[in-house]
């Protein structure tokens, strides 16, 4: 029996761009894949067949910016099984995140780079078919600590800035281990929040903004003093 | 909490004029804080840095002009302002107090809006003052995630960060419930689909993992994992 195949979506409001995908699709790739001028005709698909991938444009006729709105709604439906690839112009930093947040897999710029597009569409092809076991809730919590590497960049009287190869949620609490920590305040270890956390777009690093969680008393002296030292 | 309040220390013998100057400068939303004696302000030095001083230099009580020195002769307390505020001087006097490392002066009678201005002046440079780390190791920062999914393959995770293909794969994950479970020896290693999780506001991570032995497959395929 011949596999099934995978079945991709795209929503652009450019029917060239569509027909370019199309194209350059049925060359390298077997899948069945279906172009959507607009988002009603396009959540109507979506409503009687889920895809197995989807790529989304960002500024539809709609409106600027409808693609996240769309985004948002087919990841909140098909929850987190289903590859979304967000296909823009738009490509600042903020618009990487705010895709990256409402619950795209991946960002890609436009000019469409097909290479590229085709590498990442196999890729979340790949994953989304990874897992071929039935799948168990976890009944009982089961909690862990992550650890991700972070480089101290700057400290001010305000922040301390470091980078992270990953983008991390506002608020966040992350629990840092350092010699700096030491130096500054005492002890080697500390936990901080995430004040902010923005793509530094030319290493495609992130910078996130710490404060201080529960701050004690002596918590901007220390700063102050290092400030004085240092500088 | 990211907006640190400035904090002015006072010295002068005269309570009259501190209780006057610490009322304007709290009511600026400066914490401020009043010492007759060198010794009292070289106490709290110890535990804590202000972001200006104000001191009478004719405040012989106080131990103005010792407090002076002594300031002069620290590393990080003679890079704080310091704001001269005094009754009468001359020209001579002016010169001594600025080799003695006073920032710039003022004379009484009290005069709120310039002692404001004065103040804001030099703490206004104070706000950018900022330390570059060069070539700083790599700090090691603990994240807590929540694993909710598990099959003979995968282990789902829901974290505040959003994981990408690293070079090698793996992660780093601690966690004591999986120790509990029996799961010590497991690699996790992502399989690069990392997706957002609106209702949650987390990333949901798929984990492949390697390495389970047979009772703890048998605990995963009979739903009690």
């Amino acid at each position: 029996m011949a596999p099934v195949k995978k079945t991709i979506f795209h929503l652009d409001d450019d029917i060239e761009i569509l027909n370019l995908v199309k194209s350059v699709f049925d060359k390298r790739l077997s899948v069945n894949y279906q172009g959507f001028e607009t988002v009603e005709a396009f959540l109507h698909a979506i409503k009687n067949k889920q895809p197995d991938l989807c790529i989304i444009d960002l500024n539809l006729t709609e409106s600027l910016g409808a693609g996240f709105a769309v985004t948002k709604a087919i990841r909140n439906k098909a929850e987190g099984k289903m590859p979304i690839i967000v296909m823009s112009k738009r490509s600042h930093a903020k618009d990487i995140s705010l895709a990256l947040e409402f619950g795209a897999s991946d960002f890609l710029a436009k000019p469409v780079d097909f290479d590229l597009l085709i590498e990442k569409v196999m890729y979340l092809l790949r994953g989304a078919e990874s897992n071929m076991f039935p799948v168990h809730r976890i009944k009982k919590p089961v909690t862990g600590t992550l650890e991700v590497h972070l480089k101290p960049v700057m400290l001010d009287e305000a922040y301390l800035y470091v980078k992270s190869k990953f983008f991390i949620l506002k608020n966040t609490t992350i629990n840092m281990q350092h010699t700096l920590l030491s130096k500054i305040f005492g002890e080697s270890k500390k936990e901080f929040l995430v004040h902010d956390c923005q793509l530094e777009s030319h290493e495609g690093q992130y910078i996130l903004k710490l404060i201080p969680k529960n701050p004690k008393d002596d918590y901007f002296d220390k700063i102050h003093r290092y400030l004085l030292e240092e500088t | 909490m990211n907006q640190k309040i400035k904090k002015v220390f006072v010295l002068d013998d005269d309570d009259k004029t501190n209780v006057a100057l610490a009322k304007i400068l709290q009511g600026a939303g400066y914490i401020v804080k009043i010492f007759n004696q060198m010794s009292q302000i070289q106490a709290a030095l110890k535990t804590e840095v202000p972001d200006a001083f104000i001191v009478d230099p004719h405040s012989q009580d106080a131990g103005s002009v010792e407090f002076l020195i002594f300031r002069q002769n620290d590393q990080v307390f003679k890079k704080i302002p310091l704001i001269g505020f005094t009754e009468k001087i001359s020209r001579e006097e002016i010169v001594k107090m600025l080799s003695l490392g006073v920032h710039d002066y003022l004379i009484k009678p009290l005069n709120a809006k310039l002692i404001l201005s004065i103040l804001k002046k030099y703490l206004a440079s104070d706000e950018h003052k900022q330390y570059l780390f060069k070539d700083e190791e790599d700090a090691i920062g603990s994240v807590d995630l929540q694993f909710t999914r598990v099959s003979e393959t995968n282990i789902v995770a829901e974290s505040p960060v959003k994981l990408t293909d690293d070079e090698d794969g793996l992660y780093r994950i601690v966690s004591r419930d999986l120790e509990d479970r029996g799961v010590t020896n497991a690699a996790l290693s992502l399989t690069k689909n990392t997706t957002f999780v609106s209702q949650e506001g987390l990333f949901r991570a798929y984990f492949r993992w390697r390495g389970l032995n047979e009772s703890i497959l048998q605990l995963i395929r009979s739903g009690r994992f």
